[in-house]
């Protein structure tokens, strides 16, 4: 085997795929197996193998290794009320290091046997305490892990303020203790101690597992550590990332899986990270008004509304089939689509989670780096990857997040840029910031003019209309300069209210999108003009027949 | 394939410090004992305050729908009564009373499939089945045996009136295709141990089960096996082979995990016909 060639394995919660390695770079496409939550053992991929090529090969092949299974799971206690801030810096330390969130713990102090009972239900790998136990709490974990051996037990790690100890856990069996420095320092935040304590956790255990599976020895990586390395790396130098007067974040790298969604975006030398879950298990949950609801809950519980998955679709079916179709996503996730309403059902309900994970993000995270608002969002995953095509996946990002301004939109459909590639631009997303459209007033003055002038002179001209989305195709490979000028004093697109806008755009499959929807969205209440626009949407990204992009009536060309 | 007859091993959780009464090497049949312990364990909040009178103190034994507190409402003008739900006893009350811990009394827990016993773990006992094991696209519930009753068609609602009676009690009722999940608590009243259909719609049945709904995780409700899929799914023809030589013979239904629901798997539902 030459120098720089072997094989990848990425395994997803899902599905894991392995990936030929030339000179050092995974190669295109891949192929996958089913895991279910499991590190596949090296026997178990032969499918994948066989379909590249590579039969023979063994565990000492693997070059490198990134899994999302295998990692531990970890419990983290806090009382939001009294410091949230402390539970925000550790789930992002968590997510960050490539720990799994075992799920959000009663932080009532009247309710302690329900927290030990909680406890002993989520099973976690790891504890970790944001702020001092004592009294009957205290009493009740030690009594829980005084039940458990060596062999089992829990590792314990306290970030919270200085001073405190824990005594009646030091001597314990089942209770693995560390003390580290505090999440909170004079009131900011320190990640450092608690992502090193966690990254040191989540290596051992994961190496562990790889080791129990077969690849010991070969190096690896948590998907999570991977993600915020990979949203690093794209986000280029910490010098181009952020100034003093921005508001936007400059990239979102996404990891979307059927029933979870995880955002890594680049903030200052760190990376700010939170995930939303279809079942409430996000780490936006931690830090919930209310525990026992996820707020944008339908009525069904943690699962989203079946009306508001169908406001997504631009079907006129049922809600009692969208449920169907749903379930069946959810019971199925390894699975990809096997009809179109079934992609656009797993593609509404892939943006229900983006969108749950947008608007819980300023409580959860910090304001300044919403997935919403970042220039350039990049979405992995199989929950993208089972919709079966970069255009759907792509349209699911946009609508999930609804990003305003100038917005780059890739898709890595094999998630091979978390291996070191560079994804793909599938689209440009050009939409006012701020601005809603009442759809029940008919007007037809536009919010900007937009041209794009491409190398070979070249020049389009269209109006960003409200309540109509177009395209101006720009092909992958292709570039040219974009100019937005608003037509009104408060509509902005990044450059500030009423200013025009200039910049470099790339092409992608898709081209520039010129998104009049308004922001935040909200479709129309008539049920027939909400399937038309949605249909005009999808039209717009190549998912729906020309047919349908014809009937939706795009921006008009003024001249060219 | 769904079908695997031959010989398998199945787990049968038992309590941890439970009594295990059976050894390596035992035949069991499916009404054999095979532990004694108990599984149930609640926690009741008490509200905040101290007006009420607590009237069991902790080891006392406790039936199901006995008054274990008494509070005061509307400012003393009534009282509200704080009720067991299952029989067992006091295992403790927290020192700042707000909760009381009430665990189930034990019981035996059979082996619910002949087979013989392979290892005794402590909180598992698995057991060599020879039979046929199908694996369910969708359940719930808790590990459940009861002779199959074959009920056909149960669609449209007065065909489940018509067909469904206190004759279920004790079985696990087979539906041919699409059932309503409306089903599900007839079935609950009438007490039958199981339902395996074909499908059933899925919005419906999450209004019963939801975190929100009247039967959170399927909890007091009938086991369930889908084994088609949701919406109007049939049984596959070979499945339907087995369980309709089946009829009348004792089958073992269980969710993936007991008081939790998994939509994805494994742990997958199951039917096993021994």
């Amino acid at each position: 085997m030459a120098q720089g060639e072997g094989l990848a394995l990425l395994v997803g919660s899902t599905v894991t795929t392995v990936f030929t390695v030339r000179d050092r770079q995974p190669t295109l496409p891949g192929a996958t197996v089913r895991t279910s939550g499991r590190i596949p053992a090296p026997a178990d991929l032969l499918p994948a193998l066989r379909t590249l090529g590579r039969p023979e090969a063994s565990a000492q092949d693997f070059t490198s290794i990134v899994a999302a299974a295998g990692t531990p799971s970890v419990t983290i206690d806090g009382r939001s009320s009294l410091n949230p801030q402390a539970i925000r810096v550790t789930a992002s330390a968590l997510l960050e290091a490539g720990g799994a969130l075992a799920g959000p713990l009663p932080s009532d102090t009247a309710a302690v046997d329900l927290f030990i009972h909680e406890l002993a239900r989520q099973a976690p790998d790891a504890l970790v305490l944001t702020q001092p136990i004592a009294g009957d709490k205290l009493r009740l974990v030690a009594r829980f892990l005084g039940g458990k051996s060596a062999g089992d037990c829990l590792h314990v790690v306290y970030n919270g303020p200085a001073g405190y100890r824990h005594k009646a856990l030091e001597n314990l069996a089942g209770c693995a203790l560390s003390s580290i420095p505090s999440a909170i320092t004079a009131g900011k935040p320190t990640t450092g101690p608690t992502l090193q304590a966690l990254r040191d956790l989540v290596t051992s255990h994961l190496g562990g597992r790889l080791a129990a599976a077969g690849y010991a020895g070969r190096p690896f990586a948590s998907m999570g550590a991977a993600a915020a390395r990979t949203a690093l790396r794209l986000a280029g130098p910490a010098s181009n990332r952020n100034e003093p007067s921005d508001t936007r974040a400059s990239l979102c790298f996404l990891v979307v899986e059927p029933a979870e969604a995880t955002a890594f975006l680049p903030f200052g030398d760190g990376v700010d990270a939170a995930s939303a879950g279809v079942v409430g298990a996000g780490t936006v949950d931690l830090i919930a008004a209310g525990r026992s609801r996820p707020a944008g809950a339908g009525a069904e519980g943690w699962l989203p509304a079946w009306t508001s998955l169908l406001r997504r679709l631009p079907l006129d079916t049922e809600p009692i089939d969208v449920a169907n179709l749903a379930g069946a996503g959810l019971v199925r996730p390894w699975s990809a689509a096997d009809s179109e309403d079934s992609a656009l059902v797993n593609a509404a309900m892939t943006e229900e989670i983006l969108a749950r994970l947008a608007a819980k993000w300023t409580g959860a995270v910090r304001r300044e780096t919403n997935p919403a608002r970042a220039r350039v969002i990049v979405g992995t995953g199989y929950g993208l990857s089972r919709l079966g095509s970069v255009r759907l996946a792509a349209s699911a990002l946009v609508g999930g997040l609804e990003p305003a301004g100038v917005t780059v939109v890739a898709v890595d459909h094999w998630g091979a840029s978390l291996l070191g590639t560079t994804p793909e631009v599938v689209a440009t997303c050009l939409s006012p910031l701020q601005v809603e459209h009442d759809w029940m007033r008919a007007r037809t003055d536009p919010w900007a003019i937009v041209t794009l002038e491409r190398g070979n002179d070249r020049v389009s001209l269209r109006r960003l209309l409200p309540g109509q989305v177009s395209v101006i195709p720009l092909g992958a490979g292709e570039s040219g300069r974009l100019t937005i000028e608003p037509c009104l004093p408060k509509l902005d697109f990044g450059a500030g209210p009423g200013r025009v806008w200039r910049g470099e755009v790339r092409g992608g499959a898709i081209g520039l999108v010129l998104d009049g929807r308004g922001r935040p969205c909200r479709p129309p209440e008539d049920p027939v003009l909400r399937m038309a626009k949605r249909r005009e949407f999808l039209a717009a990204f190549g998912v729906l027949e020309p047919a349908h992009r014809r009937m939706a009536g795009a921006g008009k060309e003024v001249s060219s | 394939m769904n079908v695997a007859p031959g010989v398998f091993e199945l787990g049968r959780a038992v309590p941890i410090g439970s009594s295990v009464a059976v050894q390596v090497g035992d035949r069991v049949a499916s009404d054999t004992v095979i532990a004694i312990g108990h599984l149930d364990r609640r926690v009741l909040r008490l509200p905040p305050g101290d007006n009420f009178e607590l009237l069991k103190k902790p080891g006392d034994p406790i039936k199901k729908g006995e008054t274990l507190a008494v509070m005061e409402e509307l400012l003393g003008l009534g009282l509200r009564e704080l009720v067991s739900p299952c029989d067992g006893l006091i295992e403790s009350v927290n020192p700042r009373r707000t909760g009381i811990v009430v665990t189930g009394s034990d019981r035996e827990i059979r082996a619910l499939v002949p087979g013989l016993v392979q290892t005794l773990g402590p909180s598992e006992i698995r057991l060599s089945v020879t039979g046929h094991r199908l694996q369910g696209f969708f359940g719930f519930g808790q590990p459940a045996s009861g002779e199959l009753w074959m009920a056909g068609e149960l669609y449209p609602a007065s065909e489940v009136k018509r067909r469904l009676g206190p004759a279920v009690r004790g079985q696990v009722v087979l539906a041919d295709s699409f059932v309503l999940p409306e089903v599900l608590p007839v079935l609950g009243r009438y007490r039958a141990v199981g339902l395996i259909c074909g499908g059933l719609d899925f919005g419906p049945l999450w209004d019963l089960i939801s975190p929100a709904g009247p039967f959170p995780a399927g909890r007091g409700l009938p086991t369930l096996v889908v084994l088609g899929g949701f919406g109007g799914c049939r049984i596959g023809s070979e499945d339907r082979d087995i369980l309709g030589r089946a009829e009348g013979k004792r089958v073992y239904v269980a969710g993936p995990t007991a008081g939790r629901l998994v939509f994805a798997g494994p742990p997958h539902p199951e039917v096993v016909v021994a």
